[in-house]
């Protein structure tokens, strides 16, 4: 034998957003003039891909220099490469799907 | 509390096909998590809502008692789990188990939960025959506990920020006892310090499950056999000589072993001396990384791991000496524990 249910359930909300503004940074904005940086962890697929970047970069946004780190792959940045990357540039690209 | 509340009209079967839509679920049904059944929860492990107990990556999502809590209803565990998915939690958000990689990467990782002490009878886990499968509510939910606040609070839906190319069906749940009764050696956390009389969790990051039929009765043997399913170069182990592979011997090998006078010292020697690979084995054409041992000469050797004490040996499931459990291990990524404590301290 059936029942019919149509009763109301109420649910809590699993999700929990970062909402921790603390965590941001301003935006850089403009990018004229500015040195870019690239955080890229070994993968070959970069390696073939950068260059374009680059140059997407240059001449749509007019950029003054890209900067390149490596760091291990699938590795976390070892210890004072972030640091370096925010004294050397004004915006940096540091996690990217491979 | 101060998560915000849907409603929904119908049966259970409706709640589920809400959340399913909102992109809460893994795929499988869930326990709608109303606020008496998180306050239940929060309740058993004695602690408040807004207690912070990590930050989960990659969205940085705070994984407050009340948020867990919710996802841990979620999954379907009884309140009484409540201890060890915190503590869980804490295992997982260790900065040396490299949770972002474990969550964005191509590779099919997952956490994988080993528990010890007590706590493994007060709450019917699972550690004997067919600890790894189906059966037991506090292995399939508690390991199901963490994924959900992996998706939820860590914001890593499969396919969107969670890249893996293929997944693995561990990464729903995969969470086990140690067999410490039948075990003749220390059990998993009295070799990292613990007091037998305590209860942990540990996470290891584990790409799934390779079985290996190693029914000799020369210890020897076993060792040569598992080690040959263990030197898979293409496991991500060699791409950097990092990780801990972890090895689940049923009591029937462990006493074999023992009966021979093998510690599991000796066996990690052994297993890591053979699971040395010549690089001369591996291609030499290009790749889309640069593994560590791209350069290395043809004599050189490969390793699947740093050192022997890397290697991860526990025991646990049915009694035969015919099966033993390899879980590869994701690399970039160690192993971690945590206490697991009755009422939680804050």
């Amino acid at each position: 034998m059936e029942t019919q249910s149509r009763q109301t359930i109420e649910y809590l909300d699993p999700v929990s957003p970062n909402t921790d503004k603390k965590l941001f940074v301003p935006a850089v904005g403009e990018l004229k003039g500015k040195t870019l940086g690239f955080l890229t962890n070994g993968w070959s697929s970069y390696n073939a891909m950068g260059a374009r970047i680059e140059q997407v970069f240059r001449e749509r946004f007019g950029i003054r220099e890209m900067r390149t780190y490596a760091i291990p792959t699938s590795c976390a940045p070892p210890a004072g490469l972030l640091e370096r990357v925010i004294d050397e540039c004004d915006a940096a690209v540091v996690g990217m799907a491979n | 509390m101060v998560s915000a509340k849907f409603r929904v009209t119908g049966d259970f079967g409706a709640a589920f096909t809400d959340m399913y839509e909102r992109g809460f679920t893994d795929g499988l049904p869930v326990i709608p998590p109303t606020e008496s059944a998180v306050l239940a929860m929060l309740d058993a492990a004695g602690i408040q809502p807004d207690a912070l107990l990590a930050v989960v990556p990659p969205e940085g999502g705070p994984a407050t008692a009340e948020k867990v809590a919710i996802n841990a209803v979620m999954a379907g565990c009884l309140p009484e789990y409540f201890p060890v998915v915190i503590a869980a939690m804490r295992a997982i958000t260790d900065p040396k188990f490299n949770l972002l990689g474990v969550q964005t990467t191509t590779n099919p990782v997952g956490p994988v939960l080993i528990i010890n002490g007590p706590v493994r009878k007060q709450l019917d886990i699972n550690s004997g025959r067919g600890c790894l499968g189906p059966g037991r509510r506090a292995n399939a939910t508690i390991g199901r506990a963490i994924r959900l606040c992996m998706l939820n609070i860590g914001g890593c839906p499969p396919g969107d920020v969670d890249k893996a190319i293929h997944g693995m069906p561990g990464k729903l749940t995969f969470c086990f006892g140690e067999a410490e009764e039948e075990s003749p050696w220390d059990p998993l956390h009295v070799e990292n310090g613990y007091a037998r009389e305590q209860s942990t969790v540990t996470a290891v990051a584990g790409q799934g499950t390779q079985n290996i039929y190693a029914a000799f009765l020369d210890p020897l043997d076993v060792v040569t056999m598992v080690a040959d399913a263990m030197a898979c170069y293409g496991n991500n182990g060699y791409l950097r000589a990092l990780g801990n592979p972890l090895v689940i011997f049923s009591p029937g090998h462990a006493t074999l072993f023992a009966d021979a006078g093998w510690s599991k010292q000796r066996i990690r020697g052994e297993l890591f001396e053979r699971t040395k690979v010549p690089r001369k084995r591996i291609p030499r054409t290009a790749q889309l990384s640069k593994p560590i041992y791209t350069d290395y000469a043809d004599d050189e050797m490969c390793l699947l791991c740093p050192d022997a004490d890397s290697i991860l040996i526990v025991v646990a499931g049915g009694p035969e000496a015919y099966h033993v459990t390899y879980v590869p291990n994701f690399g970039t990524t160690l192993y971690s524990m945590a206490e697991i404590k009755s009422r939680v301290t804050q």
